[in-house]
């Protein structure tokens, strides 16, 4: 890394800015030669020029995959580790290819496909963390009246996912979820109404022990995680378990430290990966100085 | 033969209507009494801490006699404002219970009283959980009782009580330095 730290701000800004529209144009051209495949094969019968286009498409989509492997690289070696270290502290491991395991599912998405990116752990403020992008997707088959199978799938969640221990240990879950009318109507039994009327008209609260609910969302809680949900860009999802373990997911439908259309200045990647950052160690560190949940005993 | 038809089926619509609003009545009323079986729970949860706290505290507290002689029992069946007097005087007894402690240095920083600390606070903080939890049923019950058209069927049911805050609670606090 101390290698490529030799490279300025400008040097880089130029890699990112060249890899980002190399990216861009072999994407462009891979679809365009798959529009070709289909004019050649289904149109116009060519089977021998469909072949050239089909080879053409392979020969971009690698491309156009390398230059995005090569962007991701280059932001990972040279932004995003300084960006973890100075959110997340010195215990740090980074994967931007690795995928979080989410585990036995805490929230209401059907899924049967797991695929993330941006794989972090560490030990932030002495508690052990998980974090990454997640897509939940859900595959199914179908076969139609002539007997043709049909491959389809949909995407349930995509976004940010923490997994933090909170040292404490509950007699029951508890699940906030973004509210939805669907999902009213399945947990009619065990959803829980607390006092705070906008936290119940934004979240749904599910619980074995409604105690358990009250005990951890206390009114200043829950007037915290309505401000940080309308910071955070998407729907919030919490899950308190038993064995512990706390659960958020924010569904951006994006990913973590994504060019995405910024002019790729550096300074701002970095703020902009911080703030993404931020949004969940601020979360965590409430939690803490609440002292509702996070009494960790052991030493880190 | 048509009118008739109508008429049996605003009738149904009202009886169906009726049955609702009374089962509503009813689990809201069950809630409220889950509630309160939940503060008992914690009540009782708390007052346990608090004697454990006074056992160890005894061997290093020989001469605190008056405050051992506080033992608060309670029973089950009580009144909200039987809970709400049972509540208070464990505060007064676990404020005075703390305020002896600063005077022993070695029981402040004995682990055993650190983890009862530990559990009495945990003891507080499902407490107001259970009286939050107590307090929202109880809202939800008196509103449907309330309630018109519901009122009509409400009967003889009266509004529950709610856990009130104390008085020196609702006061401002005075800061002294």
């Amino acid at each position: 890394m101390e290698e490529n730290q030799a490279l300025t701000n400008e040097q880089l800004e130029s890699r990112l800015k060249s890899l980002r529209v190399k990216a861009a144009i072999t994407m462009i051209l891979t679809y365009a030669a798959v529009v070709g495949i289909i004019i050649m094969w289904f149109f116009m019968g060519n089977l021998v020029l469909g072949l050239v286009f089909l080879v053409i498409a392979m020969v971009f989509a690698y491309f156009s995959s390398k230059s995005s492997s090569t962007l991701k690289k280059l932001l990972s070696d040279n932004i995003i580790s300084s960006v973890l270290k100075e959110a997340l502290g010195n215990s740090v491991e980074y994967n931007p290819w690795g995928k979080l395991n989410p585990g036995s599912m805490a929230f209401p998405f059907d899924y049967n496909k797991v695929e993330g990116s941006d794989h972090i752990k560490a030990v932030y403020n002495g508690l052990n963390i998980e974090l990454g992008d997640i897509e939940l997707i859900y595959e199914a088959e179908t076969v139609d009246a002539d007997g043709n199978t049909e491959k389809n799938s949909i995407t349930n969640f995509k976004g940010q996912w923490l997994i933090c221990d909170f040292g404490k240990e509950l007699s029951g879950e508890v699940c906030l979820s973004a509210s939805d009318k669907k999902l009213r109507r399945q947990h009619k039994n065990d959803s829980v109404e607390m006092e705070n009327e906008n936290f119940n008209n934004r979240f749904l609260v599910t619980a074995n022990d409604a105690q358990e609910a009250y005990y951890i969302l206390t009114p200043h809680m829950m007037e915290y995680i309505l401000s940080m949900a309308d910071k955070s860009g998407g729907d919030v999802y919490m899950s308190f378990q038993r064995d512990g373990k706390l659960h958020v997911a924010v569904k951006t439908g994006r990913d973590f430290f994504e060019l995405g259309k910024s002019n790729a200045n550096v300074e701002g990647l970095r703020r902009k990966f911080l703030g993404e950052l931020r949004w969940f160690t601020d979360m965590i560190d409430t939690l803490r100085v609440e002292d509702a949940l996070y009494k960790k005993e052991t030493n880190v | 033969m048509v009118p008739i038809i109508i008429i049996l089926a605003v009738v149904l619509a009202v009886a169906v209507w009726c049955v609702r609003t009374v089962n509503d009545f009813k689990k809201k009323e069950i809630r409220v009494q889950e509630g309160l079986s939940g503060v008992e729970v914690a009540l009782t949860k708390r007052y346990d801490m608090l004697t454990k706290m006074l056992d160890a505290a005894k061997g290093y507290m020989k001469h605190e006699n008056e405050l051992f002689e506080k033992v608060i029992e309670l029973r089950r069946g009580m009144s909200v404002a039987e809970l709400n007097d049972a509540q208070q005087q464990m505060d007064s007894l676990s404020g005075k219970l703390f305020a002896v402690a600063e005077g022993y240095p070695e029981l402040r920083s004995s682990e055993v009283f650190v983890e009862l600390q530990r559990g009495i606070r945990d003891a507080e903080e499902h407490l107001q959980a259970a009286r939050r939890l107590y307090n929202t049923s109880v809202t939800s019950y008196n509103t449907a009782i309330a309630m018109f058209p519901a009122k009509i069927l409400a009967g003889s049911r009266q509004p529950k009580e709610f856990f009130a805050a104390e008085e020196h609670k609702r006061e401002d606090v005075k800061m002294t330095f």
